[in-house]
């Protein structure tokens, strides 16, 4: 441990530097990446006052992988501090459906092989054509197989300001297609979700209007339901039902259920399931839907 | 390598604890009773929860090599909690739930070594190979943290802190849900923050 070299070192010039790293750089990967993280965007070109999506592609190494925004019961999810041309704004990170990653007795969800972190990036309307501007974000993530570590990069991009509307960059059209494909969608009209609350777990009912042959949630809120549990899951027609575990730390009650549902062959929809307890009246219910 | 006496004295612990921390049918959860154990520490001696009655308990999932530990060792702020803490009378246990093999596991003479190089001050650094304490109290993550009170009832379960990161600059502005906890707690008042999502890396239970 750098420290304790110190301590019985007599190096002590060496030793500022030591404490240095031990304080900037703790547990750095002395080994190569274990991701390749670049700054792609979806278009050729910036448009002055258009908003358009940049991405942050991460290749990971095979039996690597990195988190959702609810990592599950370890881990952590990728951070980025954007460093933008004056007047840029970026939006938050559109996060695909997740996958359950088992690591008995936890379960987490994050993404193994292959993912596009989107973000929307908005210029200002004062830009001037010809000129280019250069986009740049820290990235920071914990990457874990049976081990974590944490890693970082800078990256940067560097895209020419034009007045015409922009070309879509067909290096990228493919991942960007993929994630969206990915992203959780809002229920459909016509679709409705509710969870009843019980003693040890929560019954979540979807009216699809479907026929499904699969179902898994994905809860956006730590503590809510054990992760690693089973999830009951029954695939009526036109009707999925999930019984879900509740976390051993869930000390009260909630008012919504949120999270993702993945039906069938990966189709993820955004849930905010209003939750009633049996024997609480339907008023109650219709009051919590009053307050979404 | 293990040394025959190490592989001796682990397998000693192991059978310890696999007799006498028998998962019990109440899983740990705050404001029920913390179960009771029986585990072998670092320097060979057994010890029980419920000598403790009567005292504030701190249970702390530790491993030396998973980067948010180490960024709570490296930092010196594990060690200062430990200091503030069992100067307080509070008793400190490290829980070593690594299995052999896995990152994170340590014979005793190893985690000696460690607790004199780091300045740590524990009570005691209970070795759990075999996991069974650590599935006792579902410990998720290194670092988790669990409080029990003098009456025996779990308090807290979770986070260290509010900053679920490796950087040791977070630690400065983080809330540190221990202190907290303990706090209210000793000035008679409700833990107003009882449950966090522990964060960290996953325990390193034999698979």
């Amino acid at each position: 441990m750098p420290a304790r070299f110190c301590l019985l070192g007599n190096r002590w010039l060496i030793c500022p530097i030591f404490i240095l790293l031990a304080v900037c750089l703790p547990a750095a990967p002395a080994s190569p990446p274990h991701a390749i993280v670049t700054l792609i965007a979806e278009q050729r070109s910036i448009q002055p006052r258009h908003k358009f999506w940049a991405g942050l592609h991460f290749q990971l190494e095979k039996h690597w992988h990195i988190y959702w925004i609810n990592p599950g019961d370890s881990g952590e999810p990728p951070r980025v501090a954007w460093d933008l041309p004056q007047g840029f704004r970026a939006g938050p990170i559109a996060w695909p459906a997740p996958r359950r990653l088992e690591n008995p007795p936890l379960v987490d969800y994050g993404y193994e092989d292959d993912v596009l972190l989107m973000a929307p990036l908005d210029p200002p309307s004062r830009l001037s054509a010809g000129h280019t501007a250069e986009l740049r974000a820290t990235v920071k993530w914990l990457i874990c197989s049976n081990i974590c570590v944490p890693e970082q990069k800078q990256v940067a991009l560097s895209l020419p300001i034009e007045d015409d509307p922009p070309e879509n960059d067909s290096r990228w059209r493919q991942l960007f297609d993929q994630a969206r494909a990915q992203m959780p969608r809002r229920m459909p009209s016509g679709w409705s979700a509710t969870a009843l609350s019980e003693a040890g777990h929560f019954i979540l009912s979807v009216k699809t209007g479907t026929q499904e042959s699969a179902a898994a949630f994905f809860p956006l809120a730590p503590l809510q339901i054990e992760n690693a549990a089973p999830q009951q899951v029954t695939l009526g027609s036109g009707a999925v039902r999930l019984t879900l575990q509740k976390s051993d730390q869930l000390l009260k009650p909630i008012a919504f259920l949120k999270g993702v549902l993945i039906l069938g062959d990966r189709k993820a929809i955004a849930i905010n399931a209003p939750v009633a307890s049996r024997g609480n009246s339907g008023k109650s219910l219709s009051e919590r839907k009053r307050r979404q | 390598m293990i040394s025959a006496m190490n592989r001796a004295s682990v397998l000693m612990g192991l059978i310890l604890v696999a007799l006498l921390a028998a998962p019990s049918m109440w899983a740990a959860r705050v404001g029920n009773p913390a179960p009771d154990f029986n585990a072998t520490d670092s320097t060979g001696k057994v010890q029980k929860l419920s000598e403790y009655r009567g005292k504030y308990v701190v249970l702390e999932w530790h491993n030396r090599e998973c980067p948010y530990t180490h960024k709570h060792y490296v930092s010196g702020n594990m060690q200062k909690l430990q200091r503030d803490w069992t100067s307080k009378g509070v008793i400190w246990f490290t829980v070593i739930s690594s299995a052999p093999g896995q990152q994170g596991y340590m014979t005793a003479a190893e985690e000696n070594a460690y607790v004199e190089k780091m300045q740590a001050s524990p009570t005691a650094v209970l070795l759990d190979p075999a996991g069974a304490l650590g599935h006792l109290y579902a410990a998720k993550t290194t670092p988790q943290m669990l409080i029990i009170n003098p009456q025996g009832i779990l308090i807290y379960d979770g986070a260290i802190d509010s900053k679920p990161t490796t950087e040791v600059e977070d630690i400065a502005s983080a809330e540190n849900y221990v202190n907290l906890a303990l706090k209210e707690a000793m000035a008679g008042e409700q833990v107003k923050i009882p449950v966090t999502r522990p964060y960290g890396c996953s325990v390193k239970y034999a698979h």
